[in-house]
């Protein structure tokens, strides 16, 4: 009974724009993006699969203020799809994480990034801040290091 | 930590220094005569004022007419009473642009003064009294300051995310709005793009509580915006949804009050209902807000369902330049393993076998994976990997994850791949599909006991799309219907139950209050169950304690479906099906009736679609245990998208009662 109550609601509720509460926003995104690894996504994203991130415009100014937070940010939410590009040396993913790295040179910095793949990502979970430090590292250390903008 | 406190203190320190810098701005009109020129201009009944406020005319029950904004938190509103009074909220908000005090806001929202929390409207006012505002004006707004900067928004794109049948909250499909990057580079990638989504904030997990606070205005909808990288992840990848995305034609001066507005609406909060105030609804209401020369949600109907909000947008002349398709993860491995070779594809099915039989056991796995030397197998099976296994790798589960991770450390030492070629788009763009509201004009002609002789049969269904009705613009096999209410008008006294009567009057046959029919088809790669789910209430006709009697009905059913590649459109289903009727029953107050059931389903083309359905079943509650055979079809022809002729049957064959119904007629939808 409370599966069909439940399935009735879920259907009620379509539209699937259904926040999780999230609190006080104030400066928010960073706390919740950082606090814990994609505890946000894991929260939001659960078993109703109802939707994310309830960040209000009003407040998501104090957001990603640094390049390395972006970063992490960035590797937090999309780092199922940037370990394949970084292991597959192309992708949308890849090409955004280049941009925000200020890259110009793309597909020498794909190259090397694929070729440290291992020490990028040397388990599946390692941090987004571990996982940054060393896409920074494998740049600096290879013939790309002059295409991007880093620092 | 330390990271946190120095982002903390950066931020702080910014805000503090531009705060304390407030700039006066020149004037044309001296400030104390502007609010008169303001009220002589009558700004406050202007449309654009209206709609920057989410102002609404309502009635009385006395017949009186007053404006109300749909937004309900205070912070939104400079006057006391705003949120009634669209002339106080004006005279404040004018008065409150040349105070440099910052307004304390609830919500733990930094303070702001009127100036900085309402960009929108001090652009709108200042140009409507001959100001020449300027985007300088804000230089002591740190906080949108920086917004706008983040945000730099050249365009405008409005998203749909496809209906997900897999997924049952999300049959509807939802909307958001994309702000897109002033950045020309061919670097630039979408996804570092600013989405803009409208969402209830829900406050209960309890079913019950969920659909009614749901339904009836329980919950608060706030805006939210975040990169568009979340979205992606989240409807693209971990749901496997399509994106459509539709490019607006604006002018730079429309999309940088866009973003303005957005600011404004950071700051708001309305209340939420599922079927008008909707994610939907609020992302038109912001659009014309914004760029008050669209006419948006009038074309709508009192109920608001995302795809016609879509329709609503491509519809308005020059509005919509391009419409793009950002397709599901599931269409990319599908699309990736049918650019393979034969040999390839082999090598790949091999590979997605032993994924499968090793999920669990991956020491065995890893002997296998260094044979497989082809960069594009590797690709489609590290897609079919996170296709498979999304949501246990969203979990972080050691078993697949860690065989993820043997995949994309094999991936990265072998060469890198031709790109993708473009994945061809998909039949279902939601402004190509029928409009969302039915209604049907049918004759019938009936043998059963239940219902008898010659009836005119006319139906109106609220949304959205049934299994046989125009498929383009909607996911294949689908079927979801919401508010289908089926009523007959007999042309003689219907049927020996009733009291007499001679008058024909119309009768409720059936009202589904919600249908959905998922076919999602089973194979080894992806095995799928299919499901069926009906609530509502109908006429019984077949059941022992009662040949026509109005019950509540509530019908489930789970299986397999099959979609043979050899007979194009063929859909064969097979499923295990329960019914419960619920009513007034002589001897007795429900019934249930359980058996196998089977369907057929063929799409001869995207206009003409027949599906046949077979139930045996037995009566539960009935001591002898009745059987019985229900055996219905429905077939459409649709010469236009929005209008079908139809053909459709029932036989029934039972102990308690048998006979044949047949019906034809139009459908018709907008």
């Amino acid at each position: 009974m409370n599966k069909i109550a439940a399935t009735i609601s879920i259907l009620l509720l379509s539209c699937g724009a259904f926040a999780q509460p999230v609190g006080p926003a104030g400066c928010g995104l960073g706390n919740q993006v950082f606090g814990d690894q994609n505890q946000v996504i894991a929260a939001t994203l659960n078993e109703t699969g109802t939707q994310t991130f309830g960040i209000t415009s009003g407040t998501s100014n104090c957001i990603d203020s640094s390049r390395q937070a972006q970063m992490e940010s960035y590797i937090n939410i999309n780092r199922v799809e940037l370990a394949n590009d970084i292991a597959r040396g192309q992708g949308e993913t890849l090409a955004g994480l280049d941009n925000l790295m200020g890259c110009t040179n793309q597909t020498t910095v794909n190259q090397s990034l694929k070729n440290n793949y291992r020490e990028i990502f040397p388990t599946h979970n390692a941090r987004a801040s571990y996982v940054s430090r060393q896409i920074v590292r494998s740049i600096e250390k290879s013939p790309a290091r002059t295409a991007c903008h880093l620092g | 930590m330390r990271f946190f406190t120095t982002i903390f203190i950066l931020v702080t320190f910014v805000c503090t220094v531009a705060h304390s810098r407030s700039q006066p701005t020149a004037l044309i009109t001296p400030k104390s005569a502007l609010v008169d020129k303001a009220l002589k201009l009558q700004l406050d009944r202007d449309p654009t004022w209206l709609r920057l406020g989410h102002y609404h005319k309502r009635h009385t029950i006395w017949g009186g007419v007053y404006w109300q904004s749909d937004e309900v938190d205070s912070d939104f509103f400079v006057a006391p009473a705003g949120r009634e009074n669209p002339k106080a909220e004006l005279i404040a908000t004018l008065r409150g642009f040349f105070n440099p005090q910052k307004r304390h806001l609830s919500h733990s929202r930094p303070a702001e003064t009127v100036k900085c929390e309402f960009p929108a409207r001090y652009f709108f006012l200042m140009s409507r009294l001959g100001e020449r505002p300027h985007e300088s004006d804000f230089s002591e707004c740190a906080d949108y300051v920086l917004f706008r900067d983040r945000v730099r928004a050249r365009s405008v794109t409005v998203v749909f995310s496809s209906y997900y049948m897999g997924n049952p909250e999300s049959v509807f499909g939802h909307t958001l709005m994309r702000l897109n990057q002033a950045d020309p580079s061919p670097e630039h990638s979408e996804l570092l793009d600013y989405g803009v989504n409208y969402a209830a904030q829900t406050t209960t997990a309890n079913p019950f509580l969920y659909a009614w606070d749901g339904l009836f205005g329980g919950f608060r909808g706030e805006f939210a915006s975040m990169h568009y990288y979340f979205k992606v992840r989240e409807y693209n990848d971990f749901d496997s949804r399509d994106l459509w995305e539709y490019d607006l034609n604006l002018t730079p001066a429309e999309v940088a009050q866009i973003v303005r507005h957005v600011w404004e609406l950071g700051f708001a909060s309305f209340r939420y209902f599922y079927l008008t105030s909707n994610c939907s609804y609020q992302l038109l209401t912001a659009l014309e807000a914004a760029a008050p020369r669209l006419q948006l949600t009038s074309q709508l109907p009192f109920w608001v369902i995302p795809a016609d909000t879509i329709r609503a947008v491509y519809n308005t002349p020059g509005l919509v330049t391009k419409v793009r398709f950002r397709p599901s993860l599931l269409r990319q491995y599908q699309w990736r393993s049918a650019l393979l070779n034969t040999n390839e594809r082999s090598q790949l099915r091999r590979l997605t076998t032993e994924i499968r039989k090793h999920e669990r056991h991956l020491a065995r796995l890893q002997k296998y994976l260094p044979s497989v030397k082809d960069p594009n197998v590797m690709d489609a099976a590290l897609d079919y990997i996170d296709a498979r296994f999304g949501k246990k790798l969203f979990h972080k589960d050691a078993t697949v994850s860690d065989l993820k991770q043997e995949f994309l450390v094999a991936r990265s030492q072998l060469a890198i791949a031709q790109p993708l070629p473009k994945i061809p788009e998909a039949n279902s763009a939601p402004h190509l599909g029928h409009g969302t509201f039915r209604w049907s004009i049918g004759r019938g002609a009936s043998t059963l006991p239940s219902t008898h002789d010659g009836y005119t049969n006319l139906s109106v269904r609220f949304a959205l799309h049934s299994e046989v009705d125009p498929t383009i613009g909607y996911p294949p096999r689908s079927d979801v219907e919401f508010m289908h209410i089926i009523g007959n008008i007999y042309d003689a006294q219907p049927h020996a139950s009733a009291s007499p009567r001679q008058n024909p009057d119309p009768e409720i046959e059936e009202v589904r209050l919600i249908e959905v029919q998922n076919l999602t088809p089973y194979n080894t790669d992806f095995p799928h169950w299919s499901w069926k789910f009906r609530v509502g209430g109908e006429q019984t006709h077949d059941t022992e304690l009662c040949v026509r009697c109005f019950s509540g009905v509530t019908e489930s059913a789970a299986g397999l479906t099959w979609v043979p590649d050899s007979i194009s459109g063929l859909t064969v289903f097979v499923m295990f099906d329960g019914q419960l009727n619920v009513g007034e029953f002589l001897g007795g107050s429900a019934s249930a009736q359980v058996g196998p059931l089977m369907g057929i389903r063929q799409e001869w083309s995207p206009r003409f679609v027949t599906e046949f359905e077979g139930l045996r079943f037995v009566e539960l509650h009935s001591e002898d245990k009745i059987l019985g055979s229900r055996f219905k079809f429905d077939t459409e022809y649709s010469p236009h998208h929005n209008f079908g002729l139809y053909v459709s049957g029932l036989w029934i064959d039972s102990p308690t009662a048998g006979g044949q119904a047949i019906e034809a007629g139009l459908r018709l939808f907008r």
